[in-house]
């Protein structure tokens, strides 16, 4: 989760990028709907393991720094660029973007992104969902109802903590659902959630109005699928907006163009240049890259805007006469980092999307609050096994090259029962500072056991993207459950008198997230 | 519990290869007895079964027969060499670290998969480590795949598999179809199918076979015997036979991307292979949808309009009728190596640069985003024609 003892890191800089090209600019972009009046509402899933993100102080001042060290860098970019007039302008324009955040990040924000997220809602602006815990792939799991059950426990907990509420909105990871799955939902009072089409086309019974009203399932929920055509328009490799010449290249970062002294150590990661966020070329469409023109992409984010507005259009009005009364429903689910990491220009995307649907007679940009009771399928209709993954199943998550990963798991799950078991033994005799001590063996423990679920793992050995580094994870959150196990239940089942800490102290203060998991176990 | 585990403790610290014989040996008297009830119990069960196919027709019996045997010929995927390459991967990962306790647990992985394995690994270690490593968990359990397949995973130590196996018995998955009532499932004769596996793997590919519930067991098979190991507790297993996908509903084929708008073919569904399931269970949901936009009127086209009876038309029985029906013309032109998109949908430019098509034009009202840029892909422009149709 975080890396105390170095200064820079890969994985903490997937988090700044996350917060400097991402969820500060939804939140200028919001910000400016609201000022503008513009209707509408964004459905924004924040999952418990980015929370926990998000309200670490020691990284979010180490965001701050972060947005200054890229500031320095970027008036260094400008002295370059002195006298090169097609480079220059990109330089300012990035320079006055940069002013922007760090006004909108230290001035609104007061460096902290909760409460304005909090206010965002209150307002209107947002609907806050929730996706689960560490992101585990859930059809993989249906064996070990408890293991989704601390999942889901830590999920309702780490959102109460951070928004004062319970969640009643639950993505699912990878939309990896299977039969059954609605009944703990409810028990931790979630009220809907979402799957990929097929998983609502197949349901049982066939739903009457395909995936365009939601469905109520056995326990209760409700339930909506993705619709396909609004995906393809913005993931379809060959014809989805983000990949436009216009826009800008995401592979082309200064990190890799200029030399290691001039970067600073700030910006290497040992021998390894860090991105910048620093990207002057747009995509052209050949491989001579031409330089980015920041204006021409913004009008063209009005038009692609445009567009989806008046493709949605299309089919409310095509599908409006046979819903016998009845709204239809369009959900258009996105990767959060989609917008503004990977399409630069999609924060702006989604303003000009809101600001079109505000001129629509027909379509609205509706809160899923004000969506799912209504206008449903007035049958209850059961949603299958399925996710948003290759193949629609479970084949990205449970294949050769990364199954291994489940009988390490119930390996810990058995070394952790019977840790608790004896823990338990032993605090019938009486709690006292040991028990407690042991207590945060188990506690770190489970930390662990829910870092190593993480479909993130699976999905990066199978799309061999940091593979390896997925493969460190996995493995190190094992032998750390392994390890935790071992000085403990020595010193429990031997009864001797203290078990070795160093390793425990090291990770609670590495893999710090869910304080309060102890309550939960 | 936690007198069992200082005893086991206390031989693990003597030799390593010593304490894999002694710990065995105590799980061998401590499993003894539970085991021994628990199988004469289950074997009843299993003599039930084979009561019930027995009395079943000849013919039903040789198929389930033809059945087991085909499911045991195409379950055949054998997944155990995986666990025991990736443990290989990993372990340079291993020689990272210079902590001693966290070294020896890492080899663990190793004897997950063959105690043999672990016995070479095994040096004098760390208490600790060993603690760790002498950890023996039990469990079975299953995994559904996609609808063909399940993978079940288990953790039997191998002492316990060469003591369940008394005499010619067959190590098999029996995977058992517990679908319906789920509470008095135990007392139910259960459809069930075996398939063999090899002693040292711990992980196998199983054809999901069941309609609804499955619940797998590891044991030995002879004949009608059945001395279980260890159960895995129920998956609710998918299987499309419940599923049922109206073809031609107008909301499936908009949920899949389009197709009922002017039929643009293209089904934007990210996943192929689960939009294969859905066209075979649909039988044929694409070829139904076919194109029918790109020029002229097809043939095709026409045909489904005579087939289908006009709903635009007055009827005086035998001596006369009139149908009036629509249909709509949309054209124009630009530079001919712009890029045109329709719909959302690539659309293709004649020669010089025109393009058009047409489609039925029911009662309703049509909205046709057009939108170009140039061959680089500037100057984006977008025109939307509306159109609303109505019959008086």
């Amino acid at each position: 989760m975080r890396e105390p003892e170095y200064d820079r890191f890969l994985e903490e800089n997937w988090f700044f990028e996350a917060m400097a090209e991402t969820y500060l600019p939804i939140i200028q972009m919001l910000r400016r709907l609201q000022e503008k009046g513009v209707p509408g509402t964004l459905n924004l899933s924040v999952s418990s393991a980015l929370l926990a993100m998000l309200t670490d102080s020691l990284l979010l001042e180490k965001f701050t720094r972060h947005l200054h060290r890229q500031m320095e860098l970027i008036e260094k970019e400008r002295e370059r660029a002195v006298g090169n007039d097609d480079i220059a302008p990109v330089v300012d324009f990035y320079y006055r973007r940069q002013v922007g955040l760090i006004d909108t990040w230290e001035r609104d924000c007061a460096c902290e992104i909760v409460p304005a997220l909090k206010q965002l809602e209150d307002c209107g602006k947002l609907n806050l969902l929730t996706c689960v815990g560490t992101h585990p792939f859930l059809p993989a799991y249906q064996s070990d109802v408890q293991a989704i059950r601390l999942q889901l426990g830590v999920t309702v907990r780490a959102f109460e903590e951070a928004f004062g509420r319970r969640p009643s909105g639950l993505w699912l990871p990878e939309c990896g659902y299977f039969e059954g799955l609605d009944r703990l939902l409810a028990e931790f009072g979630f009220k809907y959630f979402f799957l990929e089409t097929h998983g609502v086309l197949l349901a049982k019974p066939a739903p009457k109005y395909g995936v365009f009203a939601p469905i109520k399932t056995p326990a209760g929920l409700y339930c909506m699928g993705r619709e396909q055509a609004s995906s393809m328009e913005v993931w379809s490799r060959k014809t989805g907006y983000p990949g436009h010449p216009e826009y800008r290249e995401f592979f082309k970062d200064i990190a890799s163009e200029r030399d290691r002294n001039y970067l600073g150590d700030y910006f290497m990661a040992g021998e390894t240049p860090i991105e910048t966020g620093l990207k002057y070329w747009r995509i052209t469409g050949s491989e001579e890259k031409q330089v980015y023109r920041p204006w021409n992409a913004l009008r063209l984010v009005e038009d692609h805007a445009r567009l989806f507005i008046a493709n949605r259009e299309a089919t409310v009005t095509e599908l409006l006469p046979k819903m016998e009364g009845n709204k239809v429903s369009i959900l258009c689910p996105y990767d959060a980092e989609l917008f503004g990491h990977w399409w630069f220009e999609g924060p702006l995307f989604i303003e000009k999307m809101f600001e079109r649907a505000a001129a629509s007679n027909t379509v609205q940009m509706s809160s899923l609050e004000d969506t799912m009771y209504y206008s449903c399928d007035a049958d209850v209709h059961s949603p299958v096994f399925s996710s948003w993954g290759e193949g629609g199943f479970g084949e990205v998550w449970m294949n050769d090259e990364v199954s291994n990963a489940y009988p390490l798991f119930f390996r810990m799950r058995g070394m952790m029962e019977e840790f608790r078991r004896a823990l338990v033994a032993r605090e019938k005799k009486g709690k006292n500072a040991q028990t407690k001590l042991f207590r945060r063996f188990y506690e770190q423990m489970a930390r662990e056991l829910l870092l190593f679920q993480a479909s993130d793992w699976a999905f990066m050995i199978h799309n061999k993207s940091a593979a390896d580094y997925a493969r460190f994870r996995e493995n190190t959150h094992y032998r750390n459950v392994c390890a935790l196990y071992a000085s403990a239940m020595t010193s429990l089942a031997m009864g001797r008198k203290k078990p070795d800490t160093s390793l425990l102290c090291k990770l609670e203060n590495q893999d710090n997230l869910f304080p309060w998991i102890g309550e939960l176990l | 519990m936690a007198t069992k585990k200082t005893e086991k403790t206390k031989a693990t610290k003597k030799v390593v290869n010593k304490a894999v014989k002694e710990t065995t040996s105590k799980i061998k008297k401590a499993v003894k007895t539970a085991a021994k009830t628990a199988a004469k119990s289950v074997a009843k069960e299993a003599e039930k079964v084979a009561t019930k196919v027995a009395t079943k027709t000849a013919a039903a019996k040789t198929a389930v027969k033809t059945a087991a045997k085909t499911a045991t010929k195409t379950a055949a995927k054998p997944v155990a060499k995986i666990s025991a390459k990736v443990t290989a991967k990993s372990a340079p990962k291993a020689s990272e670290q210079t902590d001693v306790v966290l070294k020896s647990t890492e080899r663990k992985p190793a004897k997950a998969v063959k105690v043999s394995a672990a016995k070479a690994a095994a040096k004098p270690v760390t208490k600790t480590a060993s603690m760790a490593q002498n950890f023996d968990p039990e469990y079975l359990v299953l995994m559904q795949k996609d609808p063909n397949w399940m993978q079940a995973f288990w953790e039997v130590s191998e002492e316990r598999i060469k003591r369940a196996k008394k005499g010619k018995g067959k190590l098999v998955l029996r995977l058992f179809d517990v679908s319906g009532d789920l509470t008095v499932k135990r007392a139910k004769k259960r459809k069930f199918h075996d398939v063999v596996v090899p002693a040292d793997a711990r992980s196998w590919y199983v054809e999901n076979k069941a309609t609804d519930n499955t619940v797998a067991v590891l044991g030995f098979a002879q004949g009608k015997n059945f001395m279980p190991i260890v159960e895995s507790v129920p998956v609710q297993s998918y299987s499309p036979e419940g599923s049922t996908v109206n073809v031609d509903d107008v909301f499936v084929k908009a949920s899949l991307g389009g197709a009922t708008m002017g039929g643009f073919g293209s089904s934007g569904l990210s996943s192929m292979s689960a939009k294969t399931w859905l066209e075979q269970m649909a039988n044929g949901l694409s070829s139904s949808s076919g194109s029918m936009f790109s020029g002229a009127l097809s043939s095709a086209a026409l045909k489904s309009n005579k087939l289908e009876l006009p709903k635009d038309s007055v009827n005086y029985g035998k001596d006369f009728f009139l149908w009036v029906k629509t249909r709509l013309i949309v054209y124009g032109g630009t530079r001919p190596d712009a890029h045109l998109q329709v719909r959302g949908e690539p659309f293709p430019l004649n020669p010089d640069g025109t393009f058009s098509f047409e489609e039925d034009l029911p009662d309703s009202t049509k909205i046709i985003p057009v939108f170009a840029t140039d061959k680089d892909g500037d100057f984006p422009t977008t025109i939307v024609p509306i159109v609303v149709k109505r019959t008086e």
